[in-house]
């Protein structure tokens, strides 16, 4: 499917920095409303659009390494997949897909997110060196469908929570009920990209989305809504019950520990105001240590979605190095008060060494976690695990 | 003794620390957007209509039933003083069925494939709060 340019006859492509359609041959350009007025019959026979019953028609193209499908719009010549990053992909079929809502189209161009990329990049500590001059394999800038909802959310829970009086302290019970609505909450309509990572692209600027027009997406990729209604139902739930949950759990103050030991909810959706619309994200993969990479950013708001394989030498000889010196240090500081502190009669010394103890213990646990946080963002960036975790969800 | 205390807790004190700061220093280089959508972004309207403060005994069964039992007949207004109580396992069941709502306008809870026809979207499921 191809717009095509009213001077030369050459294939539009979007530009998200004059935000119009531009020739690259001739250089003309023109508003997306402008082209589908004055030379909507250039458009290929193809690419007949049934706006009025709410389809239009795409080419797909299909991986024969991970069989993920993509749309390509445009004049895209050469692919590779966004998922696995092979180039095995080839042309499937033409399909008439359901039509999207809106739209938020590109604010961002190639150049700005590859740019963006490189500053973290730079800034980054523990990024290597090959890392910080990486050398992008694939960018395609892709529209991801998403279901926008709204919904009502009404809970009632229960927290316990421990309040201190002086040295000793009580566990109370707490309830929380009440009512809560969510708009334009998005919903990624895809299944082989993993909703952990979609919902890291947040957040969109809804007041940005404009009715649907094809012409945006000349020279983009696009996917297909593979969800099932109650796939929808159920990430509304999700992410409902949790915002309610952290509501409550907030508006219970004084104590502290606070759990949700007891709760019921329903989550009800406004399919009045169910919105189907196409949102901009960058794909840019690389390839580091024989693994394929793939970095998301917002292609809206710039935000960089990714986990970046660290320096180990670096990391561990600096973890190792400063544990050791802390603690001799600690172990001098400690040796050197410990006499003094025990000396008062009604010295509590047993208490201030439990709760030394206990605090380091809790700092090295954080950090564990920590890193078990890293570990995750990196793995979710490898896009062999993407496309293990889309099938797992598939099966 | 002191220098076996200050032997015991010194590696728990300067592991502890240095894990913890460059973990966090790892997270920042090396962990770009790992925050989720927040929910403020998307919330027009949160109340929370009926609070219980400091109870002694766990008595949320009971605050979640009178709870559900004022969502079917309006939202009364909460009644401070009132006294949540233990339900039986049976109470319980009848608890969890459904709460009754206006059901010309409610839709199926069953699975929905969207290539096929869209529920109806002229019909909201609720009526905003006024």
């Amino acid at each position: 499917m191809a717009t095509l340019c009213k001077n030369c006859g050459s294939g539009l492509t979007f530009d998200p920095k004059t935000q119009m359609l531009v020739c690259q041959y001739c250089g003309g350009s023109f508003k997306a409303e402008e082209v589908e007025a004055e030379f909507g019959d250039t458009l290929e026979a193809n690419d007949i659009t049934d706006s009025a019953q709410g389809y239009y028609n795409c080419n797909i193209y299909s991986c024969g390494t991970c069989g993920g499908e993509i749309i390509i719009h445009g004049t895209e010549a050469s692919a590779n997949c966004i998922y696995c990053g092979n180039s095995t992909v080839v042309f499937n079929r033409i399909s008439r897909q359901k039509r999207p809502n809106c739209i938020i189209p590109f604010k961002i161009t190639k150049d700005e997110a590859l740019d963006i990329i490189r500053e973290k990049f730079n800034k980054g500590f523990f990024v290597p060196k090959a890392i910080k001059n990486f050398k992008a394999e694939h960018v395609r800038g892709i529209y991801i469908p998403y279901w926008i909802v709204d919904a009502y959310h009404s809970g009632a829970v229960v927290i316990r929570g421990t309040v201190k009086h002086g040295k000793s302290s009580s566990t109370y019970y707490y309830g929380r009920s009440g009512e809560m609505i969510l708009h334009n909450l998005p919903f990624d309509a895809s299944l082989l990209l993993a909703d952990e990572s979609s919902e890291r692209l947040e957040p969109f600027k809804m007041a940005d989305l404009m009715d649907f027009d094809e012409d945006y997406l000349m020279g983009f990729y696009s996917n297909i809504s593979d969800v099932t209604f109650g796939e929808i139902r159920r990430s509304a739930y999700n992410r409902a019950v949790k915002y309610f949950n952290d509501y409550a759990l907030k508006d219970v103050k004084g104590p502290s520990n606070k759990t949700i030991v007891s709760s019921m909810e329903d989550t009800a959706l406004d399919y009045g105001k169910l919105k189907y619309a196409m949102l901009p994200a960058w794909f840019v993969t690389y390839d580091y240590e024989g693994k394929h990479n793939t970095i998301l950013v917002n292609g809206q708001t710039g935000k960089i979605v990714c986990g970046i394989p660290w320096n180990k030498p670096l990391f561990y000889s600096l973890l190792i190095g400063s544990g050791l010196l802390l603690t001799v240090l600690a172990f001098i500081l400690l040796r050197t008060t410990l006499p003094f502190m025990d000396t008062s009669e009604d010295s509590d010394l047993g208490k201030v060494l439990v709760a030394i103890g206990t605090g380091a213990v809790a700092l090295f646990v954080i950090g564990i976690k920590t890193m078990g946080g890293v570990l995750k963002s990196i793995r979710l960036t490898q896009a062999r695990d993407i496309f293990n975790f889309a099938k797992k969800r598939q099966e | 003794m002191y220098t076996l205390i200050a032997a015991l807790l010194a590696p728990a004190i300067g592991f502890g620390i240095s894990c913890f700061f460059w973990a966090r220093i790892l997270r920042k280089s090396n962990s770009l957007g790992d925050e989720y959508g927040d929910a403020e972004e998307y919330t027009t309207r949160i109340e929370f209509k009926y609070r219980m403060d400091r109870m002694k005994k766990s008595v949320r069964e009971g605050f979640i039933e009178s709870y559900y039992r004022r969502s079917e007949t309006g939202y009364m207004e909460p009644v401070n003083s009132e006294e949540a109580h233990l339900l039986s396992e049976k109470d319980l069941e009848n608890l969890k069925k459904p709460v009754k709502t206006n059901s010309t306008s409610l839709l199926g809870q069953e699975q929905y494939d969207f290539d096929e026809e869209l529920p109806p979207v002229d019909k909201p499921i609720f009526k905003p709060l006024e």
